[in-house]
């Protein structure tokens, strides 16, 4: 166990090393400077670049600003004058990481009970729909859903605000529109292993000893079935995460997602890098926690 | 003396005391083991023409009424996207003085933009641009994974370590992140290099990112197969005969792993399709005048309220799209694989 998880941890740094240098010999191909856009003079400009160490060989600015990476210095922006990247994200991701934690909270208070009733109730009427409204909400992809209800509900209906996030109703459409996937990804997926499961040898067993349904279906079957969806949960996460980056558009929430799109239109490219590291950190996190978790609730599972 | 008496001859008097016998007998009647006759035989045989594994596949998929409709949908917005065009009076990027803001209508059906653009047509190139995407890149991702993998499994050793830890790193990438950032500077590396590009440069850093990160999976699964079917008996049969490492790859294991690969680069197409109108809808696909499905939805946004069916159609169109090659994909599965249905 402590073998694996310090190979997992290992694996993660290199990976979220990796996506260091790539984003930044990739922002490197751009050309041009951020600085070239405004109207200054040579000398001004190269004064600037001298300032933001643009003017050195591209070796050693990756050299400096993994320097200060490792410090938690991820640079200055260029468009948002006199703020570091860190203050911003510390100001911006409080806000898309409530809204994010509120999208998995539903789809995991919402999907679970799905699932298991349509398991349960396997081929009734209750599963065609529940399976019926799970392919759509699979297939619609989140601008859609958040523009629609944006359009019906706040439009033209005007029962839910569509913008901000002052009020408790303003979360409303937004976490539904980032949830409905999740949901009915993790719907399908409890439904399709509590079936593969139905067969075991431990269920038959539970069963012989005269445990009544309820007792086989939430303390043997649902423990086993829960397994892939505990797998799903780190791309759920990235899901969630990129979803948020539209969301947050649609309905003008100032989260870190609205800023990350604003920063990529005015090409403020220490903003991008910094907010791609950050949200790659994140989900690179998720994926190692998600590991560990696999491996704890399976003890069938060995590395 | 009497004449010899044949083989045959005794066993017909055999048969005629036999049957003159009693019935309930239980001695063993020895003629009901006689060798059958060429016509016995003939009778007997009831031979099903022998199918091939693509007859197998066709009947059971056109027994999938939900795939059969989806191909349909496909095939009538292939003919949309890539006929339509043609038929129409106007271009995509034609703009029609005084006739801007139009609901949907007879001369527009589908209403017209606020530069006066006739939106039916512009619908259809979205259309087609998505089509496009999601094949060219489904065709990317085959071509390398196949290659990528097969080789993988088949050499084997450190080739296939090196492959699947380079795997496992791409695949722990946060890929629309680094999609977003790769278009970003393949665009401004592109438009420098090769100005005026025929498809855009948009477009054209969209297929390499896609092509970068999603051959992965398909790899992976390619693998995987080959790794299975590798240890078969007909391979060892014909490495005994001398077979070549290309030809048994050729000849044995790609036609085998064969359905599982066509279900997996079938599956890319509808995830490229709303990779590429999530990214237009983010304002990074597709520039103006081009139009595609995401773009038209995204500059649709800022006039919601008022003009909701500049955002109806292309979100139907992308619903569609997405649901109708899930869908096939689906029945595609079933039919080539059917171990792997649910």
């Amino acid at each position: 166990m402590l073998k694996f998880v310090s190979f997992r941890l290992l694996s993660s740094l290199v990976t979220l090393f990796l996506v260091i240098t790539a984003t930044f010999f990739l922002m490197f191909l751009v050309p041009g400077g951020p600085f070239l856009s405004e109207k200054i003079n040579a000398a001004t400009l190269a004064q600037i670049n001298k300032k933001y160490g643009l003017d050195q060989p591209v070796y050693v600015q990756y050299g400096n600003y993994l320097k200060n990476l490792v410090k938690g210095d991820l640079g200055i922006s260029f468009k948002r004058r006199g703020y570091t990247i860190t203050e911003i994200i510390a100001e911006k991701f409080p806000v898309s990481a409530k809204l994010g934690a509120l999208a998995i909270i539903c789809a995991l208070l919402v999907g679970l009970p799905a699932g298991m009733l349509a398991a349960t109730k396997r081929n009734t009427v209750v599963d065609r729909i529940i399976m019926a409204v799970c392919t759509l909400g699979i297939a619609l992809p989140s601008f859609i859903v958040s523009t629609t209800l944006l359009y019906i509900l706040g439009m033209q209906f005007k029962v839910l605000p569509v913008i901000g996030l002052e009020t408790p109703r303003n979360y409303i459409m937004p976490v539904f529109a980032l949830s409905l996937s999740p949901t009915c990804y993790i719907t399908r997926l409890l439904r399709s292993s509590i079936l593969d499961i139905q067969g075991q040898d431990y269920l038959k067993t539970a069963r012989a000893k005269g445990l009544g349904e309820q007792v086989v279906l939430f303390k043997h079957a649902l423990k086993n079935a829960l397994i892939p969806v505990i797998t799903y949960m780190g791309p759920m996460v990235a899901g969630i995460l990129t979803g948020s980056l539209v969301i947050e558009k649609i309905f003008s929430i100032p989260g870190l997602g609205k800023y990350f799109i604003d920063s990529i239109e005015g090409r403020d490219y220490t903003l991008i890098m910094g907010t791609t590291i950050f949200f790659a950190a994140i989900l690179i996190v998720a994926n190692l926690i998600v590991d560990i978790l696999y491996c704890l609730v399976d003890p069938r599972i060995k590395y | 003396m009497g004449r010899k008496i044949s083989e045959k001859e005794k066993l017909e008097g055999e048969l005629e005391i036999s049957k003159q016998a009693n019935p309930f007998s239980m001695m063993l009647n020895i003629h009901d083991a006689a060798p059958a006759t060429e016509e016995e035989k003939a009778s007997r045989i009831k031979m099903r023409e022998s199918t091939t594994y693509w007859q197998d596949a066709k009947v059971r998929f056109m027994k999938n009424q939900m795939a059969l409709f989806s191909l349909g949908i496909i095939a009538a917005l292939a003919i949309f996207a890539f006929v339509g065009p043609f038929l129409s009076p106007y271009k995509y990027d034609q703009q029609i003085r005084g006739s801007e803001r139009l609901s949907p209508c007879l001369a527009h059906p589908f209403g017209t933009d606020n530069l006066g653009r006739d939106l039916l047509v512009r619908n259809m190139i979205g259309t087609r641009i998505s089509l496009a995407i999601g094949v060219f890149c489904s065709i990317i991702v085959l071509v390398l994974g196949t290659l990528v993998g097969a080789s993988a499994g088949y050499i084997g050793g450190w080739v296939d370590n090196l492959v699947m830890r380079g795997c496992e790193i791409i695949y722990s990438v946060p890929d629309i992140l680094i999609i977003i950032i790769l278009q970003i500077s393949l665009k401004n590396f592109l438009d420098n290099t090769f100005p005026n590009m025929a498809l855009g440069s948009a477009m054209f850093s969209i297929f390499i990112a896609f092509a970068m990160l999603y051959w992965v999976n398909m790899a992976r699964m390619v693998r995987g197969q080959v790794l299975s079917l590798k240890e078969r008996e007909y391979v060892l049969a014909a490495k005994a005969q001398g077979a070549s490492g290309g030809w048994i790859v050729r000849k044995h294991l790609l036609p085998n792993a064969v359905g599982t690969i066509i279900v997996t680069a079938m599956f890319q197409i509808p995830s490229a399709i709303f990779t590429e109108s999530f990214l237009s809808f983010m304002g990074l696909g597709a520039s103006a005048p081009m139009a595609s499905l995401g773009s038209l939805a995204n500059s649709a946004l800022s006039g919601l309220s008022s003009y909701p069916h500049w955002m109806f159609f292309p979100a139907m169109l992308i619903a569609l799209i997405i649901f109708a090659f899930n869908n096939f994909g689906d029945g595609l599965r079933d039919a080539l694989d059917p171990r792997l249905k649910e």
